[in-house]
């Protein structure tokens, strides 16, 4: 299924539940080893701007043209054609408003859109009448459906890096030293292994696991937590489909490109007085994560000792030599994890 | 846009990663204060940028904090080569918390920590066309000690900077 199909199905069933939603903080909360995934209310699982930002405008209406009081007969209102206008004209205005709060940095967009969106149906009640609602709502409903999901679906902003058609390869035989279903549990124990550590604040048990740059990035960023006496927990992290999506050899190096999904908890806690307390995110709730990641491991040119002394060095892409101590950037014939992006982020 | 066409040294996923290392750098340096942890990946014109922020958070007990700090795509825009440097444009988009605390008290005194901003930057990189590999083992021009340069490019003995330029990309530029 592609991607528009898939945005169009999506948006038509959050219109269903926003009347539902109307009065409900819709909050989706996530982290992630590299914060690949997004702590912001404001964020979706698709994008940095929420669907329930466009799908909250179906019910942004201007009635200022109606008639007044508690029912319409003193004036004849085209339903269809005005539902139509206002719905169109109140998807501009949220796309308006939307753009704006990105702007400026306010966070919680879908909150405060969703409240203008119930205020202004209170207002519509309170100067139409009650069949406001009734007869705006269907009209609205079914005219956001063939007009503003069409408009938003082919305008709106996708996230970058998605795939929604990708050639993927048959492992079977592909790798002769891994088949399919042994590289697929070690590439996906290098992940668990990875944010298992990212969550105890210590890459040192998966330093050999990581390429040099990454180690340094994630330990960087790890300092960072540290500093505000915090740790992004990732737990119950289960495995669900990988396909590789392409492997390619460059020189001494073979990169192996894989889109992977996984599902985990995933939180913030920050330690105050020896106890620790969430701070971002929710450890309720289960998030599916899909990430494209890249795995390099060396073909030829591997250093198997220190340059400096001839001592053994330990396996992985970097280490510090275990008699002088220098640090060696040496390839290794392992698989290491060199690059992970996020693709898609749900919350359950 | 394959890098490896016109530097067969390294690819574009290495060359990328490498990209992110710098940026995360910069970042962790501003947030440390102390620019001479990233000098050897930046160019003179960047540091001296940075070193007055720095400062000036210095003098005004101010630690400049980026949290949940991550790098959401990083593309090759552009290569050329003139007639001495590859010169490699990089679209960067990132996303973190972007605030100020007071270096005493912790309290925040400019930014929110509560929803990340986004943002977008093109990043230049150069590289010498005559750049000499990069040993396993990188070690101080000055003293000679071992130094992790991925960590840092200032000597632990001496306080030396390694010279990335005549090995490896620098970034430039920051639109």
């Amino acid at each position: 299924m592609n991607y528009k199909n898939n945005t169009i199905i999506k948006m038509f069933i959050a219109l269903m539940l926003l009347n539902i939603s109307l009065l409900f903080n819709m909050n989706y909360l996530h982290a992630d080893s590299g914060f690949d995934s997004s702590y912001d209310s404001s964020g979706s699982s698709w994008d940095s701007s929420s669907s329930y930002d466009y799908s909250s405008s179906s019910y942004d209406y201007d009635y200022g043209s109606s008639s007044g009081g508690g029912s319409y007969s003193g004036k004849h209102i085209d339903y269809h054609f005005d539902g139509a206008i206002y719905v169109i004209v109140s998807i501009i205005l949220t796309l308006i408003l939307n753009s704006y709060m990105k702007r400026k940095s306010i966070g919680n967009r879908s909150i405060y859109l969703t409240i203008i969106i119930a205020l202004l149906y209170i207002l519509g009640n309170i100067l139409y009448g009650s069949y406001f609602f009734i007869t705006c709502f269907s009209m609205g409903y079914f005219s956001f459906l063939f007009f503003g999901v069409p408009i938003i679906a082919f305008t709106g902003k996708r996230t970058k890096g998605r795939t929604s058609n990708f050639n993927y390869f048959e492992l079977n035989g592909k790798f002769d030293d891994l088949n399919t279903n042994e590289l697929q549990t070690k590439l996906f124990n290098i992940y668990k292994d990875v944010q298992i550590a990212w969550s105890n604040n210590n890459l040192g048990p998966v330093r050999s696991k990581l390429s040099d740059e990454l180690y340094n990035s994630y330990q960087m960023q790890i300092d960072s937590l540290i500093q505000l006496n915090q740790r992004n927990v990732m737990d119950d992290i289960e495995f669900h489909r990988m396909i590789v999506t392409n492997d390619v050899i460059n020189g001494n190096a073979e990169e192996l490109y894989i889109r992977m999904e996984v599902t985990c908890r995933d939180y913030i806690v920050q330690n105050k007085n020896g106890k620790e307390k969430v701070v971002r995110g929710n450890p309720k709730y289960l998030n599916d994560y899909i990430y494209m990641m890249t795995f390099v491991r060396t073909i030829d040119g591997k250093v198997d000792n220190c340059p400096n002394c001839g001592a053994k060095l330990d396996s992985g892409a970097s280490s510090i030599c275990s008699s002088c101590k220098s640090v060696v950037v040496h390839g290794s014939d392992n698989w290491v994890l060199t690059k992970k992006k996020m693709l898609e982020q749900t919350r359950r | 846009m394959n890098i490896a066409d016109y530097d067969n040294t390294i690819t574009n996923a290495m060359f990328l990663t490498k990209v992110d290392n710098i940026y995360v750098m910069l970042h962790s340096a501003i947030m440390k204060r102390d620019m001479d942890i990233v000098k050897h990946k930046i160019s003179d014109n960047i540091y001296n940028y940075y070193e007055n922020i720095v400062n000036d958070l210095k003098n005004n007990h101010e630690i400049q904090m980026y949290g949940e700090f991550n790098i959401a795509s990083s593309n090759i825009r552009n290569i050329k080569i003139d007639e001495n440097f590859i010169i490699v444009e990089v679209d960067m988009l990132t996303r973190f918390l972007d605030y100020v605390i007071d270096e005493d008290s912790k309290k925040i005194k400019r930014g929110v920590n509560d929803h990340r901003k986004e943002q977008h930057d093109i990043l230049t990189f150069i590289k010498k066309i005559d750049a000499k590999p990069l040993e396993p083992s990188r070690h101080c021009p000055n003293c000679g000690a071992s130094m992790d340069i991925s960590k840092t490019g200032k000597c632990d003995y001496c306080n030396a900077i390694f010279n990335t330029l005549d090995y490896d990309y620098v970034l430039t530029k920051i639109n």
